[in-house]
């Protein structure tokens, strides 16, 4: 039949989404006979499946196809003829058999006809599978394939379903006829008993309990029986049901064509017979096939149905009168329903023609038919009924306002809220597919592979009747496939290393899916070898993915984490499985662009498990709107923790700077926080709000804290999707538009996070220099046991890392960051305390100072607070320790930072002295005037461990007194300070005899210019921050050195 | 077969050159509509605009095709909606011009001479009957990975 010809395209798609459908079917039904080889019945599901597309194709002239299906169809009527065994070279050139009709059914599908190929190789490789007594008898027939013949007349096999039709001839092939007019089991008889039978009323109970009566081969049967016939189809039935008396079209696609049959009697209705209306005035002579409700709720404004409803539309017109002249369903032909429809399994919605297979990836050809979504008819129905519905909603509206009926409005607009809510989880509910649709590629997958790779792998799925939005299934399929095929090649071990590691020979591949809250959640497990973090350090800087000096400090999760890194594969070689040119990092950006999250965790020995996490639907969402700078953004609800509040002048307690840093003390632990107007680059902060509001949000285990203007409110969003050169930004996930028609930007917290990271990597240089100026801040640490506080603008900045991070440089402890080797001081190296209690992860405090950083380590950072307790001295306190203090009810140390470095560095310590303007020390006496204890004791443990002489007095007056008794080289004043400021000690100072040329420093907190103006105005000669030991002593020494 | 030989496009004004927009591509003319900024975006892009339920992609051509002028939004903004292959997006103009039908034969391609930054965005130019040139605007090479690198 020529490409041109009138190939009705209605009729096309029908045959492709049919032979899909059984092309897939196909290929777990090989699996299953190459499980049990002999079960007649798979064969006989084959078979009819096989049968079924060579007479489709043969309707439709596609010559190829019907060649080789027919073909096919001899070998496996010698399977079931049990002439030839099915042992796995048989299942082999079946499963390519199937793959050669799927490839052919694809070429219909996009070119209308069924490829170039004939498949002479595979043909002659099925016919010589055959036994030699059978293969002469059908040679001549494979030679010349039935189809070749491509006039109208039926082909010799349609002539021989005809011929089984009527005559129930013994050679007839097709098990389904088998089943009705030879019937060998005595309940399938009873059933067609019921049928042909006219006494029998309840012709709706004798189909059912025909389809009840076997296994489900008998629906494949029936669905063969009303495809086998092809055009002569409805000649076959209108036969086959005239002998019994009574004529039924049970396939739907005669509905149209062939108006107004005597009643009908609905296929496979899931419930008895609709009884009539009873509110309807004249009872449809017509049941509709399938209806979801027999009686739709009485409306006293309902016309009178048409005489004809619509086969999909249960309910009568639920149109007010203002509508009654022209009834809508009667205007509005509703889809016919599909044949098959009513017997797919409940609330299942299946593609017609999902990619068969994976492997061929996501951006090739699709067939046509890939734009087609099979749904459910009682879904359709109650899709329509409640478009009916809204339109009554919609003429209530209407009609209150023609009569400003306020209160009739309200109600009308609360029921038509009512309805489009309903409207929109049914309609949501159509996306919805199965994960099975996924699932039932694998078998085939790890058969394949198995083999290939001569491993053994036994396949468990659970859950497959899990449901997901249409898009998604299209989205993991391909990282699905992907983690299959690696668990097969690079997890499960070869058998014989099964047996001697103490295994099964047989490694079990474990696919789950479920349903968790908002999630679907979809795991790959294997009780393989497991990935070894080293091995994976090692291929990576091999690969160039990552230097020696980074996998050093990785630890084994991060390393593990490494195979999704771009351009990584952790294949000893690139075998043909895994070797296509696809990494995990495609898997993780598939996932992520579904926003979706990738998770593994692995044992080595004893196996390995990666985690989907995707999102139920992609379409629409429950976001949070927050303002930013004058914009509203979406955050998906998905991503939300928590919104956190506190008034603004709180924000010094609740936001810490540290370092690079801002610090968000949330649930007891630290959150980054990120200022979205400076990270949009939205202008300046312009919440003129009296509160800080920070939304808490996740992406994976990390949390991070948006600070915005405000929250704005909670909206299901549609999401729709982003020019690429928007999405490319990398911070937003899609467009929506809200209910007042803004239109808003969805944010993509996962890009967030990295992007504001990478800002803050590359800036951290300088911001390291940045000091937090509030001295009065104290972090407060836990570490073996005893709580340790240190003054917190000292900090540079906080790392968390694995004790297995740590390493060994110089006979040091060191951590390596990138380039740099930073030294760790242990606390309890020097200091009465416990080693780390915690073995897995520490908090590293970063001090610097002289231009080098040396890390403290404790067991963790609790929370930084504010200082007011008194700080007791003990003498029984070692060197190291500043003081005790009360917080929180416990004893707490406030630990003197510099005298534990240079404790455990010495060397170190001296070399950074000597870069300093020597002076003359011990003969050098400093007069200190500090009302703070603690930075009293601080700063005086900063100049003696500088060799000064120190004195100090708690306010200025006290130091003007010890001004005037003792003889001082230099004077360091805080500037607050009770009785006398620092100001007024400096002038006081100025006018004492000898006290005109001493040098005087202030140190402070306040660095606002007015504060330092006013001290040089009143005759300081330098002005500090406090707490920078290293800028004192330097600014100390300088100022004696030039005296 | 006389009509296939024809080019219909329309044309419209922006800094005193006229351009053109083959009328497959285009969707509509409207004028002020509200536009969300994106932040972060390339300047070219002005922001999202709602155009009944359909999120289209404001753009400043004045930014794509390195013009010295700012384009400032107002009420009166007007608005050629085209069709690109992700997304409708929306030009803003000076000014519209007309509907035009020319014979193919008058379309060349852009003048070796144009810089690239123009010429790049460009499908070719056409001479009108009164003999002025249009600047014929390739919609697909807006926004694409390539013209992003020419941006200063």
């Amino acid at each position: 039949m020529p490409e041109d010809s009138l190939l009705d395209e209605e009729l096309v798609q029908e045959f492709l989404s049919e032979a899909q459908e059984r092309v897939e079917a196909l290929d777990q039904l090989f699996l299953d006979l190459e499980a049990s080889p002999n079960d007649l019945a798979i064969i006989n599901s084959i078979f009819r499946s096989v049968h079924t597309i060579k007479g489709n194709s043969g309707f439709f002239g596609f010559a190829n196809l019907g060649g080789l299906t027919h073909t096919g169809e001899t070998l496996l009527n010698a399977l079931r003829e049990s002439r030839v065994q099915a042992d796995p070279l048989i299942i082999d050139l079946l499963l390519e058999l199937g793959d050669a009709i799927r490839t052919m059914v694809e070429t219909v599908g996009t070119h209308h006809h069924d490829g170039h190929d004939s498949y002479g190789d595979l043909r002659a490789r099925l016919e010589a599978a055959l036994p030699s007594a059978l293969s002469p008898n059908h040679g001549p027939e494979a030679e010349e394939p039935a189809f070749a013949d491509e006039d109208t007349a039926p082909t010799r096999s349609e002539e021989d379903e005809l011929d089984a039709v009527f005559a129930g001839a013994e050679q007839d092939e097709e098990a389904a006829l088998d089943a009705l007019f030879a019937p060998d089991e005595e309940d399938e008889e009873a059933a067609l008993d019921a049928l042909f039978a006219p006494d029998e009323e309840d012709e709706e109970a004798a189909l059912d309990a025909l389809f009840a009566a076997g296994d489900h081969h008998e629906e494949r049967a029936l669905d063969a029986l009303f495809a086998a016939g092809d055009h002569h189809e409805e000649r076959a039935l209108d036969a086959l049901f005239a002998a019994g008396g009574q004529v039924a079209a049970p396939s739907a696609r005669s509905v149209p064509e062939a108006p107004a049959p005597p009643p009908q009697v609905p296929p496979a209705s899931p419930r008895p017979a609709a009884p009539p209306r009873s509110q309807a005035p004249a009872p449809p002579p017509q049941v509709p096939p399938a209806s979801p409700r027999p009686a739709a709720p009485p409306r006293s404004q309902a016309p009178a149905p048409p005489p004809q409803a619509s086969p999909a539309a249960p309910r009568p017109a639920a149109s007010p009168s203002a509508q009654a002249s022209a009834p809508p369903q009667a205007q509005r032909p509703a889809p016919p329903p599909q044949p098959r429809a009513p017997l797919a399994p409940p609330s299942q919605v299946e593609e017609d023609a999902d990619d068969p297979s994976a492997a061929r990836g996501r951006g090739g050809p699709r067939s046509s038919a890939n734009d087609t979504i099979r749904v459910r008819v009682q879904l359709i129905s109650d899709l329509m009924n409640q478009v009916g519905e809204l339109v009554l909603a919609r003429n209530q509206c209407l009609q209150h306002m023609g009569s400003h009926d306020l209160e009739g409005l309200e109600r009308a607009l609360a029921n038509l809220d009512h309805v489009t809510t309903m409207l929109q989880e049914n309609m949501m509910k159509t996306r919805l597919q199965s994960v099975s649709q996924v699932f039932s590629k694998f078998p085939r997958i790890v058969r394949d592979l198995s083999r290939t790779s001569q491993k053994e792998v036994r396949l468990v799925t659970q859950g497959e009747n899990t449901e997901v939005d249409k898009t998604l299934i299209e989205a993991i399929t391909g990282p699905l496939t992907h983690i299959i095929r690696n668990a097969i090649d690079h997890g499960l071990e070869s058998p014989a290393r099964r047996e001697a590691a103490g295994k099964l020979r047989t490694g079990t591949i474990l696919i789950e899916a479920s349903h968790q809250s908002q999630h679907v959640v979809i795991s790959v497990s294997d009780d393989g070898a497991g990935i070894d973090p080293e091995r994976v350090k090692a291929k990576a800087i091999e690969k160039g993915v990552i230097d020696p000096a980074e996998a050093a400090r990785l630890s084994p999760r991060q390393a593990i984490n490494l195979i999704f890194a771009p351009g990584f594969s952790t294949a000893e070689q690139i075998t043909s499985i895994s070797g296509r040119g696809v990494g995990m990092d495609v898997v993780r950006s598939e996932i992520e662009r579904v926003n979706g999250v990738v998770e593994i965790e692995s044992k080595v020995g004893a196996g390995t498990r990666i985690e989907l996490r995707i999102p139920l639907t992609l379409a629409i969402i429950p976001a949070l709107n927050v303002r930013v700078g004058g914009h509203t953004f979406a955050i998906p609800q998905v991503n939300m923790v928590e919104v956190v509040q506190f008034p603004k002048e709180q924000e010094a307690t609740a936001v810490q700077q540290l370092g690079s840093a801002k610090l968000l003390y949330f649930r007891d632990e630290w959150i980054p926080i990120v200022h979205m107007h400076a990270f949009l680059k939205t202008g300046t902060d312009s919440c003129d709000s009296e509160y800080r509001t920070i939304a808490v949000v996740r992406s994976g285990p990390q949390q991070v804290g948006l600070v915005v203007d405000t929250v704005v409110d909670s909206q299901e969003i549609v999401v729709k999707p982003l020019l690429s050169a928007i999405q490319r930004i990398g911070c937003y996930a899609g467009t929506a538009i809200l209910g007042d028609g803004r239109v808003v930007l969805i944010l993509d917290i996962a890009g967030l996070m990295r992007l504001s990271r990478i800002e803050t990597s590359q800036s951290a240089a300088e911001e390291v220099l940045v000091r937090a100026t509030d001295a009065q801040q104290l972090l407060l640490c836990e570490h073996g046991g005893q709580r340790v506080v240190f003054p917190l603008a000292l900090v540079a900045r906080i790392e968390e890392v694995g004790l297995d991070e740590i390493t060994h440089v110089g006979g040091r402890e060191a951590v390596i960051f990138g380039q740099r080797i930073l030294n760790l001081v242990r606390l309890d190296k020097h200091l009465p305390i416990p080693p780390v209690a915690d073995p897995e992860r520490v908090h590293v405090l970063v001090f610097e100072f002289g231009g080098h950083e040396v890390g403290i380590v404790v067991d963790r950072v609790l929370e930084s607070i504010h200082h007011d307790a008194p700080i007791t001295q003990d003498p029984a306190h070692g060197p190291g320790i500043l003081g005790a203090l009360i917080l929180h009810k416990r004893g707490t140390l406030l630990l003197d930072v510099f005298h534990l470095i240079e404790a455990d560095m010495p060397s170190w310590f001296t070399m950074v002295n000597e870069s300093r303007p020597s002076v003359k020390q011990g003969s050098v006496r400093v007069l200190l005037a500090e009302d703070s204890e603690f930075f009293r004791k601080l700063e005086t443990s900063y100049l003696e461990s500088a060799g000064y002489e120190i004195t100090a007095g708690p306010d200025g007056a006290a130091a003007l007194e010890l001004f005037k008794r003792g003889r001082f080289d230099i004077v360091v004043t805080d500037i607050e300070m009770p009785n006398m400021d620092g100001f007024e000690l400096t002038r006081q100072i100025r006018q004492l005899e000898g006290g005109a040329t001493i040098p005087i420093l202030a140190l402070t907190s306040l660095t606002s210019d007015s504060a330092k103006q006013a001290a040089l105005a009143a005759g300081v000669n330098g002005y500090l921050v406090k707490l920078n030991r290293e800028e004192i002593l330097h600014a100390v020494a300088h100022q004696l050195g030039r005296e | 077969m006389a009509r296939a030989d024809l080019i219909r496009f329309v044309t419209f004004s922006l800094d005193e050159v006229t351009y053109g927009v083959e009328v497959r591509h285009l969707q509509e003319v409207l004028t002020g509509h509200d536009i969300s900024p994106v932040p972060l975006a390339d300047p070219a892009i002005m922001g999202l605009m709602n155009l009944r339920g359909q999120v289209v992609t404001a753009l400043d051509l004045r930014k794509v095709l390195h013009h010295q002028a700012r384009t400032q939004l107002t009420e009166e903004s007007l608005h050629v909606v085209v069709e690109h292959s992700e997304g409708l997006l929306s030009i803003l103009v000076d000014a519209y011009g007309n509907y035009v039908e020319r014979p193919a034969a008058f379309f060349k391609p852009p003048p070796s001479l144009m810089s690239p930054s123009l010429s790049s965005h460009l499908s070719g130019v056409c001479e009108l009957e009164d003999r002025r040139i249009v600047m014929m605007l390739d919609v697909e090479s807006f926004l694409s990975p390539s013209s992003d690198e020419l941006e200063p």
